[in-house]
Formats: C-alpha cells, sequence, structure tokens
C-alpha cells in the first residue's frame, strides 16, 4: 500500500478563467488537414485521444473529424480567421465556443481524485501525460487530461460547471483520500 | 452459559475495555471483538427471534454466513436495520438492539405462531388469504406483514458520506486467505498490479485460526510475514473489509469498502464502493460449513463447529463447559482439539461415518476424547431457551434414544460448501462433486468474458473445493500458472511448503439420523432465517414442486438477507433423497449479487443532497435566483425562472403581473437554454430543406424564418428560428428540450445517411447567453443603452444583425414569441449577467420586470402560438396545427413528407387546432380535459371530439383563455362543445386560437 498523502501535496481544485477555445471540424484523417490546423494553430497535431501543448497552446482530438483548440482568449478572433484561410479549400466549421465550456484545474493526487468520478482508466500505465479523455465525471459528461503528474484539467459544460466545482471540491477532501495510485515524485 | 476465557484471543486486546449497549442492558467487550463474540462473552446467546414463527434464535456462525444474528445498530431515528452482528466491529458506544419481537426478546407474544405452527406450513398464505378477494388488501396482507419481516426502516436521513471509486487491474484477488494471498504474490512479483479485497478485518482466513505449519512456521505467523511483504510492495493494493459482492458482464465487480463502519465518525465517509474492471480475477472466498438437521436444530446453543473455533481462537469465548461435537467430516475435530487444548470439556464427538483413522482422529484419540462413530444427535433437551443435554441415535437409524449427554453447547458441523457465489454470478456452472459431498465451480464451464473467452475468472483453495491445506495450496499454484498465462507473465511460482494430511471423506446427508421420521421433521429447520424446515420442503415436493428453481420459491428456502449461506445445500440434499435422485441430477439455485447486503447509500455514492441531480443553469442564474426565482424544471435538465415572486405574492399573481408588464410597457426573460445549433457547409441548405418542412435554403442572409421539424412519421418533433449567417452558414434554434435532441438527430441523418453530404453541425447552446427584451417600450430601452440601427427599417422583424451593446458584441434577433415588439440579444455566455444586469438597470424607468416561463407562455398563447410538448405530444401534425403555410408544397422530399401522405394523416376526421372560449369567462378549463361528442363510440363508452392542450388566465383580456384539437374544429367555430372536467361540465365556444392582436399592430409597434 503506498504512504498516505504527504503535507507537501495538498489537493485542490480551482476554476480557470480566461482561456480561449476553439472548435474546428474537418477531415483530420487527412495529412494536409491536419497539417493545415498544425501550422496555423502553431502547435503539433495529436494523435487519436491525445493532448499536444506548445508555448501556451493546446490541441486536442475530440472525435473522427473535430478537434479542440485552447489559447489565450485575446487571440481567438484572429486564429478563427486564419484557420479559415488555413482550410480555405476543404470542408470545414470553426466556431468560437470559448464560453460554451468550463476548465478546471485540479492539484494533489489526481489520478485518486479523478478515479471517484470516471470509470475511463486512469492508472499512470494508461493515462499518461498527453493523454485526453472525453467520458464522465459523476454524473456529467466531462473531458480531462493531466498537465503534469499532481495537476490534472477537467472540462465541462457552462450550465453544469456549478456542480462539477461541488463535486470536485468534495473529491479532493484530504481525509476522503483513498491513496490507491502511487505517490507521484515531488521532483517530477 | 458462555463467558470469556481468561487466557487468548488473537483478535482482542484486553487493555482496551470497550462499553457497548444491547436492547438498553449495558455491556463490554474488548478491543478486536465483533459484536456477535462480545455478546457471547456478555453471556447473551439469545440474539433475536425468527422471521415467521418467531422461535428464540442465536448465533449459529461467526461471519457472514450468520443467519440468525441480526440486529439494528442505532437508536431513534437513524438506525439502520439487520446487520449482523458476526460482522459488525465493537466500538465504544455502540448501540444495538434485537428484532422481531413484541413486547421484549425474552418474552414475545408471536411466538404463538410457532405452537400454530401446522397451520404455517410453506405456501400457507396462497392457500388460506382466497375468500373474500378483497381481505387480501386490507386485511391478511397488513396483518402479515405486521407479523413477519426483519427489522424497522429508519425514519431519517443517513447522514453518512457515501463515495464510488473505478479501478481497472491486471488481477483482482477475492479473500485475504493463505490461497489469494499466494497466487497474488506470485502474480505482483511478475509485475502484476494486484488488488487484495477481504472480508473481514484480519487476513488470512481460516489458516489463521487454525494452527498448522507452513514453510516451517506457525501458519499464522506465515500469513503476517506474507502481509507484511505485499503491504510494501509497489504493485499491490489490500483492502480489509471489503466485500466482492457482485460480478457483472463485461468483468465487472462490484466491491463494499467499509471504511468506517468499525469506528464511526458522523459525517465522515462511511462506505466506498469499488468498481473494478480486473483483467482477471481470483475468487480465493473459502467454504462455508454447513449445519445438520435434526429436531430443534435452531435452538440457541446449536452451533457450527467452526463458529466455536472462531469464538475461542479469535476471541477467547467458551460457548459452554460442555460441548459435545456432531459431525459428517473430518474439519469438526478440530473445534473438539481447539476446545480441549483450552481446557474445555468435550464429553463426546458424534461422528455419523463409518470409524475410521485418519490423521485428526488420531489426534482426538490422543487427546484422550471420546468418539463415537455411526453416532448422531436426534434432538436436544432444552429449559429457559438453554440447551441441557443432547439424545444421541443411530445414524442410520429413525431416532430412538440410545442415551442422553448433559452439555450447554452443542458444535456440528455437516460438511463444507465451497463459496463459489461470485463465480456463479459471472455464469459460470458448479457441479456436485461426490468424494468432496458438494457443489463446487466446474472448471469446464467458467464464467465468460463479453469475447467469448473463458479464462478470466478462477476460484482458488477452499473456494475451489480444495479444502486441506496442503490441497488448498496446490490449487493456489495451478491458479497463479493460469494467470500468468492469461495475463502474459513470467516469474516462478513457489508452493510453500507443508505437511500432507490424511484425510477421511465425509458423509453426504445432512439428515440427522438418516431415517428421520416426520414429527422430527416439522422441527427440523433447513434455513433458520426464513423458517423452513424439513417438513415444508416435504410439502413442497408433494405439492408438485421438483425444481430447485420452484421449490425455493414456494417455500422460501434460500431467500432473506443471508440467501442460503447455510442452507441451500442442504435443502437440496433432502429434496434429492427425496426424489431418489443423485445430487448430480440437482441443479443448484442461481446465486446472484449481492453476496452479502449492500446499503442503499453506497450505491447512490455521491450522488445525493446537493449532488443529487445535475441541474443546468445559465449565466444568469444567480440573478434569477437572487429576485425571487420560483423555479422549474424545463427539458434537457434545465432549471428556469417559472415565475419571479415578489413578497406575499402567489405564483398566478406573479404570471399575471409579468405577463402584463410585457404587453404594457417592456419585460426581459432569458432564453439562454434555447437550443442554438449551427449548421456550416456547402449542402447545409440542402440539409435543412430535408429536416425543416419548410424552405430554408432561399433564406437570405440576415434573415430569419420559423421552420417546423417532422420524424419520418410526419409528425412534429420541434420548431423554432433559422438564422441564416452567411452563404454556407444557419443558426437553428431549437426548442430547450429538443437542442442535445435535434443536434443527434442532425448528426444521425449525416453520419447515416447523407454521409457524403458537406455539412458539420456544431450545438453551439451553451455559447451564448440570449436576452429578450419585450413589450412596447422595448426599442426605446434599448436605446438608452446606445445601441445604433435598431430601428423597424434597420432591423425589421424576422431579421438579424450583430450589434454592439457597449461594451458587449452581440448578434440581435428581431423575433417575437409574445406578439410584442421584441428583441432577442445573444452574446458569449460568461457575458450574459453583467449585459443583463444593464438592460435591467436602465429598464427601471420604464418599470421593467422579469418575466417568467409561465408569463411566457400566457402571452404566446394569447396569440395562438404553439409549443411543442404542449400542443403536440408525438401524435400531432404540422396540418393538425393549422400550419400548413410552414410546410412546402414544391419541395420533393423532406423529412415527414411520406409519413403525413398516410391516409390517417389526411383524414377529415382530424383533431384540429383552434382556441377556446369558456361561456363563463372565469371557469376553469383544465389542460387534458376532453370534449364530449354525441353517443358512443364502437366500445360503448362516450365518445370524445377533442382535448385540451393549453389553457391559462389571460391578464390582458381578464379571462380564462385555452387551446385544443377539436375534430374538424376550424369549420366549427361558434359552436359549444361540453368539457368534462373534475369540477363537472364546462361549456367552452370554439374561437380562432389568436386571442389577442389578430392584427399584430404590436409586434411593429
Amino acid at each position: 500500500m503506498p504512504e498516505p498523502i504527504s503535507d507537501w501535496l495538498k489537493s485542490s481544485v480551482q476554476r480557470v478563467e480566461g482561456r480561449g477555445m476553439i472548435m474546428i471540424r474537418a477531415e483530420i484523417s487527412k495529412k494536409s488537414v491536419s497539417a493545415a490546423i498544425s501550422n496555423s494553430f502553431n502547435v503539433g497535431f495529436p494523435k487519436k485521444c491525445q493532448i499536444v501543448s506548445q508555448s501556451g497552446r493546446e490541441l486536442a482530438w475530440m472525435s473522427t473529424d473535430e478537434c479542440l483548440g485552447f489559447l489565450p482568449l485575446e487571440s481567438v478572433s484572429k486564429e478563427i480567421d486564419n484557420m479559415h484561410q488555413a482550410l480555405a479549400d476543404e470542408h470545414h466549421l470553426v466556431a468560437d465556443v470559448s464560453a460554451l465550456r468550463v476548465e478546471f484545474a485540479v492539484v494533489g493526487r489526481v489520478r485518486d481524485i479523478l478515479a471517484k468520478g470516471t470509470p475511463s482508466d486512469v492508472s499512470p500505465k494508461n493515462f499518461t501525460l498527453g493523454e485526453f479523455r472525453r467520458s464522465r465525471i459523476g454524473q456529467l459528461s466531462a473531458a480531462f487530461w493531466m498537465t503534469d503528474e499532481v495537476s490534472a484539467r477537467i472540462l465541462c459544460r457552462r450550465s453544469e460547471s456549478a456542480f462539477m466545482h461541488e463535486w470536485l471540491a468534495r473529491a479532493v477532501q484530504p481525509d476522503q483520500a483513498v491513496n490507491f495510485f502511487p505517490v507521484p515524485d515531488p521532483m517530477h | 452459559m458462555s463467558t470469556r476465557l481468561v487466557e487468548g484471543g488473537r483478535c482482542i486486546d484486553r487493555r482496551q475495555v470497550v462499553k457497548f449497549q444491547f436492547n438498553g442492558k449495558q455491556m463490554s467487550g474488548f478491543a478486536g471483538d465483533s459484536l456477535a463474540s462480545a455478546l457471547l462473552a456478555n453471556d447473551q446467546h439469545l440474539i433475536g427471534r425468527s422471521f415467521k414463527y418467531h422461535r428464540p434464535r442465536g448465533l449459529v456462525a461467526s461471519g457472514p454466513e450468520e443467519p440468525n444474528g441480526l440486529v439494528t445498530v442505532g437508536e431513534g431515528p437513524s438506525i439502520e436495520p439487520n446487520r449482523q452482528a458476526t460482522m459488525i466491529e465493537l466500538y465504544e458506544g455502540l448501540t444495538a438492539s434485537s428484532q422481531n419481537h413484541f413486547p421484549s426478546l425474552e418474552w414475545d407474544v408471536g411466538a404463538v405462531a410457532d405452537l400454530a405452527s401446522r397451520f404455517l406450513p410453506a405456501g400457507f398464505y396462497y392457500k388460506s388469504f382466497m375468500r373474500p378477494r378483497r381481505a387480501w388488501e386490507f386485511l391478511f396482507e397488513p396483518m402479515i406483514r405486521r407479523a413477519a419481516g426483519l427489522g424497522r426502516l429508519p425514519r431519517h436521513q443517513d447522514e453518512s458520506i457515501y463515495e464510488h471509486f473505478y479501478v481497472h487491474i491486471d488481477l483482482l484477488v477475492v479473500g485475504g486467505g493463505v490461497a489469494g494471498l499466494t497466487v497474488a504474490k506470485a502474480a505482483a512479483d511478475a509485475g502484476a498490479r494486484v488488488l487484495i479485497v477481504e472480508q473481514m478485518p484480519h487476513w488470512g482466513g481460516r489458516t489463521s485460526v487454525d494452527s498448522g505449519m507452513i514453510d516451517g512456521i506457525d501458519a499464522a505467523e506465515w500469513v503476517n510475514q506474507l502481509i507484511d511483504e505485499l503491504a510494501s510492495h509497489q504493485q499491490v493494493s489490500m483492502l480489509n473489509r471489503t466485500t466482492a459482492f457482485g460480478v457483472y458482464d463485461h468483468s465487472y465487480v462490484l466491491a463494499l469498502e467499509r471504511v468506517e463502519d468499525h469506528a464511526p465518525i458522523s459525517g465522515a465517509l462511511r462506505q466506498r464502493m469499488w468498481r473494478m474492471r480486473p483483467k482477471c480475477m481470483v475468487i480465493a472466498t473459502g467454504a462455508i460449513e454447513r449445519p445438520l438437521c435434526f429436531q430443534d436444530n435452531d435452538r440457541p446453543g446449536v452451533m457450527l463447529a467452526s463458529g466455536i473455533r472462531d469464538y475461542l481462537k479469535n476471541f477467547a469465548i467458551s460457548t459452554g463447559d460442555r460441548t459435545v461435537v456432531a459431525l459428517n467430516n473430518d474439519d469438526g475435530y478440530k473445534t473438539a482439539m481447539a476446545l480441549a487444548k483450552a481446557g474445555l470439556e468435550v464429553p463426546v464427538i458424534l461422528d455419523s461415518r463409518r470409524p475410521n483413522d485418519g490423521d485428526l482422529t488420531q489426534q482426538v484419540r490422543d487427546l484422550g476424547i471420546k468418539i463415537e462413530f455411526g453416532r448422531t444427535v436426534s434432538s436436544v433437551n432444552q429449559s429457559k431457551g438453554r440447551i441441557r443435554s443432547v439424545r444421541i441415535c443411530s445414524q442410520v437409524g429413525e431416532g430412538a434414544t440410545l442415551h442422553e449427554v448433559d452439555c450447554e453447547s452443542l458444535a456440528v458441523s455437516g460438511g463444507w460448501s465451497p463459496s463459489a457465489h461470485l463465480w456463479s454470478q459471472g455464469s459460470g456452472k458448479l457441479i456436485w462433486d461426490e468424494a468432496l459431498s458438494a457443489f463446487r465451480p466446474d472448471l469446464k464451464r467458467p464464467p465468460l468474458q463479453d469475447d467469448g473467452s473463458h479464462n478470466w475468472a478462477f476460484t482458488a483453495g477452499a473456494a475451489s473445493g480444495c479444502l486441506p491445506l496442503d490441497q488448498t495450496l496446490d490449487d493456489a499454484c495451478d491458479v497463479a500458472r493460469a494467470v500468468f498465462k492469461r495475463l502474459a507473465l513470467s516469474g516462478k511460482i513457489v508452493r510453500p511448503e507443508v505437511e500432507r494430511e490424511k484425510a477421511e471423506p465425509p458423509a453426504s446427508t445432512c439428515l440427522s439420523p438418516s431415517g428421520i421420521k416426520k414429527k422430527a421433521r416439522a422441527k427440523a429447520w433447513v434455513d433458520f432465517q426464513n423458517d423452513v424446515k424439513v417438513s415444508d420442503l416435504d410439502l413442497a415436493l408433494q405439492e408438485g414442486y421438483m425444481s430447485s428453481e420452484h421449490a425455493k420459491r414456494y417455500t422460501t428456502l434460500g431467500m432473506a438477507t443471508d440467501q442460503g449461506k447455510l442452507s441451500n445445500v442442504n435443502g437440496l440434499m433432502i429434496m434429492a433423497e427425496s426424489r431418489g435422485v443423485e445430487m448430480s441430477e440437482v441443479s443448484p439455485t442461481t446465486f446472484r449479487p449481492p453476496y452479502t447486503p449492500v446499503t442503499l447509500g453506497a450505491i447512490a455514492g455521491d450522488a445525493r443532497g446537493s449532488l443529487f441531480k445535475p441541474y443546468r443553469k445559465t449565466n444568469i442564474d444567480e440573478w434569477h435566483d437572487k429576485n425571487g426565482a420560483y423555479w422549474e424544471r424545463v427539458g434537457a435538465d434545465w432549471r428556469r425562472p417559472f415565475c419571479y415572486l415578489k413578497d406575499g405574492e402567489k405564483v398566478r399573481e406573479a404570471v399575471d403581473r409579468e405577463a402584463l408588464r410585457v404587453r404594457q410597457t417592456v419585460g426581459i426573460f432569458d432564453s439562454s437554454s434555447l437550443g442554438k445549433i449551427w449548421v456550416s457547409g456547402p449542402d447545409a441548405g440542402r440539409f435543412l430543406d430535408m429536416l425543416y418542412t419548410g424552405v430554408m435554403s432561399t433564406l437570405p442572409i440576415g434573415r430569419c424564418r420559423y421552420g417546423l421539424m417532422c420524424n419520418e412519421n410526419g409528425f412534429l418533433i420541434d420548431d423554432g428560428v433559422v438564422a441564416r449567417i452567411d452563404e454556407t452558414s444557419f443558426l437553428c434554434h431549437t426548442t430547450t428540450g429538443g437542442s442535445d435532441y435535434i443536434h443527434g438527430w442532425m448528426e444521425d441523418w449525416l453520419q447515416c445517411e447523407w454521409w457524403n453530404w458537406k455539412v458539420y453541425t456544431a450545438n453551439l447552446t451553451e455559447q451564448f447567453a440570449q436576452i429578450v427584451v419585450a413589450g412596447p417600450e422595448a426599442r426605446k430601452l434599448l436605446g438608452k443603452l446606445n445601441i445604433s440601427d435598431i430601428d423597424a427599417a434597420s432591423l425589421p422583424f424576422m431579421s438579424w444583425a450583430d450589434r454592439q451593446v457597449g461594451a458587449f458584441k452581440t448578434r440581435i434577433f428581431r423575433v417575437s414569441f409574445s406578439g410584442e415588439l421584441s428583441f432577442e440579444i445573444a452574446l458569449p455566455a460568461d457575458q450574459g449577467a453583467e449585459l443583463w444586469r444593464q438592460i435591467y438597470a436602465a429598464g427601471q424607468e420604464f418599470d421593467i420586470e422579469p418575466y417568467g416561463t409561465e408569463a411566457l407562455h400566457v402571452l404566446r398563447a394569447e396569440k395562438g402560438f404553439v409549443m411543442i410538448g404542449e400542443e403536440t405530444d408525438g401524435t400531432v401534425t404540422p396540418q393538425d396545427l393549422g400550419l400548413d403555410w410552414a410546410v412546402s408544397k414544391k419541395k420533393n422530399d423532406f423529412l415527414g413528407k411520406r409519413g403525413q401522405k398516410r391516409p390517417c394523416l389526411t383524414h377529415s376526421d382530424r383533431w384540429k387546432f383552434v382556441g377556446l372560449e369558456t361561456v363563463e369567462a372565469r371557469a376553469k378549463l383544465p389542460v387534458g380535459a376532453l370534449a364530449l361528442g354525441v353517443g358512443l363510440d364502437s366500445h360503448g363508452f362516450s365518445k370524445s371530439i377533442g382535448r385540451v392542450t393549453s389553457s391559462y388566465h389571460s391578464p390582458i383580456l381578464n379571462r380564462t383563455i385555452a387551446l385544443g384539437l377539436v375534430e374538424n374544429g376550424p369549420q366549427r367555430r361558434g359552436d359549444i362543445l361540453q368539457f368534462s372536467t373534475e369540477a363537472g361540465p364546462v361549456n367552452a365556444r370554439i374561437v380562432s386560437p389568436v386571442f389577442y392582436d389578430p392584427e399584430g399592430t404590436q409586434l411593429n409597434a
């Protein structure tokens, strides 16, 4: 059994404000399309069920014909224009979805916290850095990924964000720690 | 008399005295006690009354198989009934009470049922309470429910916290005995991620209780060393107090962890449900001992041999100075030896088998204990609820007493059944093993995986039927090899060293004696918890219930909270014997989850209180809440203000006030939940022409059009305004309830039927807040906010434009669902509340009021606008609603076109849309009321020719207005119909559905 949670690692949850998001739907299985998106967004194109992070921007694989870009809010309208241009020869849809969803940052023993709500496998073997899941947390549909071994991001519908916040706030309670997954390495 | 011995008890800490209460009596035990052992230490062997006959009942076993020791924990309103005393760990302040008795446990009037037992045989209520028929509901059933049953329901909400936890692991080991631990260690060393769950607080299972040597050291010490190793193993997680209770499809296993039950803290996490998907599962759940069936075998003081041994070795409990042991297999000898070694008397061992000289027999002889072979118990002699002596007879005979032996306690062992519940739940089959005299897992018919593979679940050790320690360990090593194969592991599997045992085969009867006579059969219990006796099974057979499944249901054998852990196999053996068939021809009943009872709280997990169900909230929700919102739950799980209540106001008054304000000056409405689906691509117009009944492809950029959607049958499913954004993009508004469904509907057609059309959709419902400003002063109010170009020429009715409103970039739609001058302002959802506040502030000089969904409905009904879900119910077409103008006649095709041509939908007798005006202006005409026709229909019922679909009080007209569907309605305008309502008949006149401003002058005010 792993050791109980150390003091240096108190779990907490916070709402992330001010990030822009754009939805891109296109035939991303085509090399030319994914390359065009990648070039325009300036982030490598993610593989299936993955997210790529580069210099403050992130690009996540949402489905076989959809991806989601994260970027500073002020760059959204310019990026939408750029993306339209980059995909001018392709059938596509680009939309500003910055207000559609709400993002949460969870810090601590995040695998233990996620596993209280998601049926998806969040073990270190299967859910590594760069993996992006669209699944469920508690009763809500949600997407989540890890930004390092002790931090995760969670995305849910705006209308359900208060519910998600309350759920996460309960799940991070130290007296309810499960300590199932190995203690993350603080030097990581 | 049961008491605590001065020495021994491997699980208790004598330095820590723990006080508790049973039936209001103060008692004390030691830390480490179970409630059961602590009660025995206090000589409390009477624990409850039986289900049907209210017979006095005491403890039989020491673990989760216990059928009698059910108690209610807690007091007052926060109680928990039906908890097993054997599974409750003692803690300071524990309060428990016995169940199913009145007025007291010792003196119970219900016990007359025992005297009348010959009138209460199996299935008696199927036969006894036939006439008069109505009496069943009002008299018999309530009476029986009062007399029978276990425990009482708590009256208060459970304050404890529960949660779930999902894991995906390589190997789940159920059972922390030597077999499970051996497999776990091997697999973990080979690199597998292993989770071990153990239902008891202690590890090691039976082996830690029964002495023995493994690898040259004491077995209990060997287990402790292994536990230490596993506990520090990186690949291993261990959970004690955790019961794997259910195996489901796709190798889904549920377990209940009792986190705080052994030391409850108010408001802390009590139980955790583990939801597991192991690649591989090892069921090392041991075996369960069976009792013997003889006359009065349910008397307190008659216990399983293993139970007596557990109480003695774990808790230093003596169940009596003199214990007679009656058995038909080797294991009971261990109890006799343990008792003798503790200095207690074993007057005689009754071994129903022929004389034998197994290793254990010899060891018992060496201790000087007398053994009588071929003998058994015919009955017990008791007084004042205590055993005084046992009568001894020949096993093969009919029960003539050979002699009587005085004793206070009787240990019985009728053989061992592998605990194969999980195997069976997972669809694995059982097979009768003659040599073992038990059902054991049939290795040829194991639980199947969803992919048809069958090597994911294994039993190990006693659960496989390998009872002696040496066989258990052999089996564990075999299973470890199978697990290695399944998980593609490689590594060494070391078999621990143990001495070989020479075991004698058990006998295969539970009836004692074999020729037990009719009178004794009526007092010989098979199922203690459900009060099923040998005679009940006889009756079931006599009445033709041959199959074990039928007999189970007829007699209730094996039902209730213990699910027949002690009784199932004995029942089957008795039935097989009576029918004269071999046990191999009898199929056991299927085990179903849960293995042991699970609290509803654990199943609900965190879904309770404020997290019971998510309700979707708009960005402006907080403002509504602070301003008196009276909430309504609307389609797709939104909560929306029905109206806003002011001090002392009634709902109806608030709705009137809000609706009037919109007609007279201006109102503000949060329509953010309205579905907003972006449809884009070269084929978008063509796609929408197929989806909507009208033509959308011709809609000019900047304009809006009202559209209807039907399913393939031609029935209306949704409506809304479509806005053309650019050459290839449309924004389709749906109803609040339809946003997700219609988006799915669109994707369904795009992905499955028109996969080559170039259209993408995006559900942007939550991207935008949408604020409606409606009323004669709406334009003036928006002017205060310095919005340019919203005059009728720049922004005509049914158009949209992007406009800056102060700091906000918005898109304004000039559409109206109220019939008033109206602007719908959309902007990013996170800015909605701020703009709402600004409009509301600017609107003060126009006496602006927020209005809720009900005022919205009143306003639309006054204008005769239909509402999906009110006027439609899945059987209504656009033509029924007089919306023919919105159905294109030119288009080649659209969804529903062919459906609408079917004769039943074009029939002249269709009920059609009308307005209804009650003859008496203020009469109530409820929704759903039917209009009575003339004569009777083909079934002889009164003919109905229409129904009310919406009904409101219109404050502007100061009268009741209603909308409805009436046969040939539009042609019968002016007719008066009679509607049948709960309050009596109501007359209403058929009128135009447009009650207010039919010319539409307000719209362009």
